[in-house]
């Protein structure tokens, strides 16, 4: 028998083990494709990132009271821990870079590029290449967008969000997540058009 | 052909499937007569997709889910079991490594200062070190000094005078 998440919630504010355990392994994939998209596609940082979300949620689950839906509650912990890291990654690659200026982001985009996943363009080499070009693309495109237009953007496209519930997830009115939102999609069409068009 | 400014933000709503249904018929005759609409919403929908498709979300290994649970479940146990003492020295927020930094940082600028303070309280402050209104006091007091020594002077070269002649001029009597 599958329980709701509210049932499960209340398990977990008691202790119970396996609700906590049910819960990871409920959220787990979504928390990770989330922190994954969030800190650019560094696998091991995800999964540091996840297991960060989930220690911050169990230790405050006892404060949630059921206002707005768990899982919404859960994102926002989710998103909240990856701009947390990434901020604080910033500030120290701030002082760094005054040391070793440019190498990083060298290292960085071609450690990414070299991490991701087969995208299943077969054997091809020319489709390989072409998707590897596309992928460099649009992880620039997207680093390039300000966080919280790359936030909601990642939301809606990778996650299947919708408005409303990125808005909740971000504590932002609608208005300004569709306002986001288009202005992500215009600057992503602006700088793709060449991989729109047939 | 171009899209038309007006349905821009319908356009966009509908790509990611989010247009009021009492908008979409008005949308649907439109997109029948206008040619630049339709391509762009042709173009954005394969955007959309080929971001989809080149940055795929990727999965946990059962490995690496089970190695997860294990690892937030221990943690959690941890912090429960930890000691009141320990929650406190190093919980979260975590206490005693800010103060312990604040604090250093507190001793170290005190004893800077303080030594500073110690050394020019006994350094050897020379005329040239010295602000312009404190040189024309020390110039004052030189010459009060100098004064001084003068009307010393005066009062040997008299005694010596009384020495000399024996005799005592009329005038340092009445003083």
């Amino acid at each position: 028998m599958v329980l709701k998440d509210e049932e499960l919630v209340a398990r977990a504010q008691r202790d119970d083990q396996l609700a906590i355990e049910e819960f990871v392994s409920r959220y787990k994939q979504k928390a990770y494709a989330i922190a994954y998209h969030m800190c650019s596609g560094d696998s091991e940082e995800a999964q540091d990132l996840t297991q960060e979300a989930f220690l911050r949620v169990f230790r405050n689950i006892k404060k949630f009271r059921g206002d707005s839906s768990f899982y919404t509650w859960f994102y926002r912990i989710v998103v909240n821990t990856c701009l947390d890291r990434r901020r604080h990654r910033r500030r120290w690659e701030r002082i760094f870079s005054l040391w070793r200026p440019g190498q990083r982001e060298e290292e960085t985009s071609k450690e990414v590029l070299e991490k991701q996943p087969d995208m299943g363009g077969g054997n091809n080499p020319m489709t390989v290449l072409s998707g590897k070009q596309l992928t460099r693309e649009i992880r620039k495109a997207l680093t390039s967008l300000p966080e919280r237009q790359r936030i909601v953007f990642q939301l809606k496209v990778f996650q299947g969000m919708s408005i409303r519930e990125i808005a909740q997830v971000m504590g932002s009115a609608e208005g300004t997540v569709k306002s986001h939102l288009f202005r992500a999609t215009h600057s992503l069409r602006t700088t793709l058009k060449e991989w729109a068009v047939p | 052909m171009k899209l038309c400014p007006d349905h821009k933000e319908t356009l966009w709503l509908d790509v990611y499937g989010e247009l009021d249904p009492n908008e979409r018929p008005a949308w649907e005759k439109h997109l029948e007569t206008c040619e630049g609409c339709r391509q762009e919403r042709t173009q954005l929908f394969r955007l959309l997709q080929a971001v989809k498709v080149n940055m795929p979300s990727p999965e946990l290994s059962r490995e690496k889910t089970n190695a997860l649970a294990r690892s937030i479940t221990r943690k959690l146990r941890d912090e429960r079991e930890e000691t009141w003492w320990r929650k406190w020295l190093w919980g979260r927020p975590n206490r005693l490594v800010p103060a312990l930094a604040a604090a250093s940082i507190l001793i170290v600028a005190f004893g800077w200062f303080s030594m500073k303070g110690f050394r020019s309280s006994f350094s050897i402050r020379s005329l040239s070190n010295l602000k312009s209104e404190e040189q024309v006091l020390v110039k004052d007091l030189d010459i009060v000094k100098n004064l001084e020594l003068l009307e010393e002077m005066d009062t040997l070269r008299k005694l010596v005078q009384v020495v000399d002649h024996g005799d005592v001029p009329s005038h340092t009597t009445h003083n």
